[in-house]
């Protein structure tokens, strides 16, 4: 029998101060890319929080929505994400009043955004779990925004793709600006599912997303994440896909750009263990830095556990913007500024070009607010 | 078998060459001094007061004890637990003088260099050699030309004694011993090894070979190579490793030290072929100065373990670096290689290749750190790492890291792991190869476009070498 939330919450409050924020076994010289000093101070106090802080809006079609303790069925609540895994993991757990579980089976069309009332803890923790039924056919928007900047906001999502389903998806965040952030989303890929994922973010004061998928028998996985850290703005994106089953098919891609003192990390891991074979995957990063102090880091990996694959590579870049470019778009008008805003916009765009309907819509929609928004201030232009 | 199976040159060589003679059999031998048991100020003092060394690198040893006593087993290690570091022989000095012709070299020690072929390749190819027997060093010749342009060819602790001033002012400062435990260790314990210094505008235009032999089971090696190439001048140096069968392990800790200053360029080649009970740990990084220019060939073929990462920091303006990682795991044996190169300053570049290969249940890791410091405007660096896994049971993993703090700098980096076709095999076959011949061809094949940055006899010892590794001979455990 699962457990229920309560559960979880009084076990990750027990193993709360011994695990580490992350294990660090990859390097002697590389040590972590989120600054989690940062997170600290929220750990002096957490209570539980007063809501699920998500809603549902449902657009069309057919979407179950309740609380994992009201779901009657077993909700799937941490099957994917343990409480165990990392300090964040056990502290989200500890505020964390519920999760709402969503389920949307034929066809469906959703939006599931965070809303306020999440009360005096500091660290806020959303938790959704997605049961996307076996053959529906969905598209998701999730919308991360509005937050406090008081608090250590946690979002972490469960995502059970069924056999043969096939969804169209947009994360959309701003994470708050004042105050760090940590984002989860794991995914599991059952048999023959496929899923279009689009990431896209607006910075953050420290700013951890994170999106794992575990790839089962000829699962297909396209997933494009692309964010813009503004002016001492810090991001760390780290992507992953690890085929578990034969023949599964994946491709990550992540673009982070750094304006002026801002910090982008783009890392992924693509990995084929000995029951992937035949699969195939690549994971594209980049970084591009516009202006002074802008830093960018990238981590390509690749963990092929057999050789009979079908195709595992990895690319990476990490560069200034081709003065070339630049010298073309000046030389036909525009300013600057607008030659830096069109690049800025081809590095999204690219990322999430292969989301298809609704979600590519909403993708550029956002992506031009992005834009707006953190390109306003830059002092270089 | 078919006549031209038969004719073939391969099989002339596998013939003629079998699979023990690649390494030779662990045999007993004469050793006038060994040192084992708890690593600590004592047993550092008497390896000191052996060499009769002076009070500073003494001092040195201690410091890095207290280092490497301090600092936890580093957890991204995989493979060392079984390592008893307190069981090996830490220092041993085998029966043997130092003396500078091959004849003079007690027969039980000649006899492994000359199954290797290296008096002859010293007298035909090279300007200078030091071959090291454990601990010690046991030959050393160098060309009378090098000594009259004033170029300084020593065993390590002969270095320490004539030129204690040069030696301290470079000695451990390019990797010195806080870096990590191994690092640490490596300093407490080093014995052996070649200290080189090429005065300015002086070019070694042949190359100069430092060799290490491990001849027993149970024994730590920390040999330590310091280069210091002074202004405008070219080295290339070799490193080669060697040891018997053994019947239990043996563990190396060998650090590699280069100072390249303004303009100089400077070449080092290691061929590593450690024989499979051989743990080997590597500690290799080189400063580039102005418009220096660092070379890292590194061709890791045998060992059971090997952790490799040569290194350069390019510290001055306009250097470049290219560092070259092959590594071979052939059977159930881990290769845990990688480069980094830090961008210090302005218009640097760097370039890392990495060609891996994974047969018969082994393992390839590459680990790669490329750093773009905020001073480095307009730096530039290219990765590629490549790898090729034989077959179901092998596997192939790429760690890179790419650090860029400067919106100046370009950087690009790329990696595939490809399997081996089974169409290519196949077609081979079909035109009589067996399928080890057709193997190794396909290895050199993946390795052709850096394998002319070797000399020509050392591109035909590793040929032979990975040649046999595929052979139904080779691949010995």
């Amino acid at each position: 029998m699962a457990n229920t939330v309560k559960e979880y919450r009084d076990k990750a409050r027990q193993l709360l101060g011994e695990l580490p924020f992350q294990k660090i076994s990859d390097s002697p010289t590389v040590k972590h890319y989120t600054d989690w000093r940062l997170f600290e101070p929220y750990f002096d106090r957490i209570d539980l929080c007063g809501d699920t802080g998500l809603e549902v809006e449902a657009l069309e079609g057919r979407v179950e929505v309740k609380d994992a303790s009201r779901f009657g069925e077993n909700p799937r609540l941490a099957e994917l994400i343990r409480p165990e895994e990392s300090k964040i993991t056990a502290a989200h757990y500890t505020a964390l009043k519920d999760a709402l579980v969503v389920r949307v089976s034929g066809k469906s069309r959703l939006i599931i955004r965070s809303r306020e009332g999440m009360g005096s803890s500091q660290v806020h923790a959303r938790h959704l779990i997605l049961l996307l039924e076996p053959g529906s056919r969905s598209e998701i928007m999730v919308e991360a925004s509005g937050f406090r900047d008081d608090a250590l906001e946690t979002l972490f999502i469960e995502l059970y793709a069924g056999e043969n389903s096939e969804s169209n998806m947009l994360f959309y965040a701003e994470p708050p600006l004042d105050s760090p952030s940590f984002f989860l989303v794991k995914k599991l890929m059952e048999k023959g599912s496929k899923l279009r994922y689009g990431y896209l973010s607006a910075g953050g004061f420290m700013h951890h997303q994170r999106e794992e998928a575990i790839m089962l028998e000829e699962a297909e996985l396209r997933s494009g994440g692309a964010f813009v850290a503004g002016k001492g703005e810090k991001v760390d994106y780290f992507a992953s896909a690890v085929h578990e089953g034969p023949r599964g098919f994946s491709r990550l891609r992540a673009t982070g750009v750094a304006l002026e003192g801002g910090y982008a990390v783009a890392r992924g891991v693509a990995k084929i263990d000995k029951r992937g074979e035949w699969s195939n995957t690549l994971f594209e990063g980049g970084v591009v830095l516009l202006g002074e102090g802008a830093r960018g880091y990238s981590a390509p990996m690749l963990e092929i556990g057999t050789g009979n694959v079908e195709e595992a590579r990895h690319e990476a870049l990490g560069s200034k913007p081709d003065e070339e470019t630049i010298f073309y778009l000046q030389s036909r008008g525009l300013s600057k500024v607008e030659a830096w805003r069109i690049i800025v916009y081809g590095a999204i765009e690219h990322q999430l070009d292969f989301l298809e309907g609704w979600a590519r819509e909403e993708a550029e929609e956002r992506s031009i607010k992005i834009l707006n928004t953190k390109l306003r201030d830059i002092k270089t232009f | 078998m078919t006549e031209a199976v038969k004719t073939s040159k391969l099989e002339e060589i596998l013939g003629g060459w079998p699979g023990e003679e690649l390494y030779g059999v662990e045999k007993e031998y004469a050793k006038e001094v060994e040192i084992r048991g708890k690593i600590e100020r004592g047993l550092i003092e008497e390896i000191s007061r052996i060499k009769g060394e002076p009070e500073w690198m003494l001092r040195l040893r201690l410091r890095a004890l207290e280092l490497f006593e301090k600092y936890p087993m580093p957890n991204w290690l995989v493979g060392v637990e079984h390592i008893d570091l307190e069981e090996l022989s830490q220092y041993v000095k085998p029966k043997a003088e130092r003396v500078s012709s091959w004849e003079e070299i007690p027969k039980e020690y000649r006899e492994a260099y000359e199954r290797l072929g290296l008096p002859e390749l010293e007298q035909r190819f090279l300007m200078g050699l030091t071959a090291v027997y454990d601990s010690e060093t046991v030959f050393h010749r160098f060309k009378k030309e090098l000594e009259k342009k004033g170029v300084i060819l020593l065993p390590m602790e002969e270095a320490v004694q004539k030129y204690p001033d040069l030696v301290k002012q470079y000695f451990a400062k390019v990797f010195p011993p806080s870096d990590h435990k191994f690092a640490a260790l490596h300093v407490a314990l080093w014995s052996g090894g070649t200290f080189v210094y090429v005065p300015p505008n002086v070019r070694i235009e042949q190359p100069i070979e430092a060799f290490f032999f491990i001849g027993a089971s149970m024994e730590g090696q920390f040999e330590h190579t310091l280069i210091v190439a002074d202004e405008n001048s070219f080295i290339h140096f070799i490193e080669g490793c060697s040891a018997p069968l053994l019947k239990k392990y043996s563990f190396h800790d060998g650090m590699v030290e280069i100072f390249a200053k303004k303009g100089s360029h400077v070449k080092f080649t290691t061929i590593q072929n450690w024989s499979r009970n051989i743990i080997n740990f590597n500690n290799k990084r080189a400063i580039a100065e102005e418009n220096a220019f660092v070379e890292w060939l590194e061709g890791s073929i045998g060992s059971q373990i090997t952790y490799t990462y040569p290194s350069t920091v390019l510290r001055g303006r306009g250097s470049r670096t290219s560092n070259i990682v092959i590594g071979l795991a052939n059977g159930p044996y881990l290769k845990d290689t990688g480069s980094k190169v830090i961008h210090v300053a302005p218009e640097t570049k760097s370039r890392i290749v990495s060609k891996s290969i994974s047969n018969a249940g082994g393992i390839n890791i590459y680990r790669g750190l490329v750093k773009i410091s905020p001073s480095a405007e307009n730096a530039f660096a290219q990765v590629d790492c490549d790898s090729l896994i034989m077959d179901s049971e092998s596997q192939a993993h790429t760690f890179p890291h790419i650090q860029v703090d400067n919106p100046t700098a370009t950087v690009s980096h790329e990696a595939k792991t490809g399997r081996l076709s089974d169409d290519q095999l196949f077609y081979m076959q079909s035109r009589g190869l067996k399928e080890g011949e057709a193997k190794a061809l396909i290895v050199l094949g993946m390795l052709q476009d850096v394998l002319p940055d070797l000399p020509l006899e050392y591109v035909s010892v590793l040929s032979k070498v990975i040649q046999l590794e595929f052979s139904e001979v080779g691949a010995v455990g």
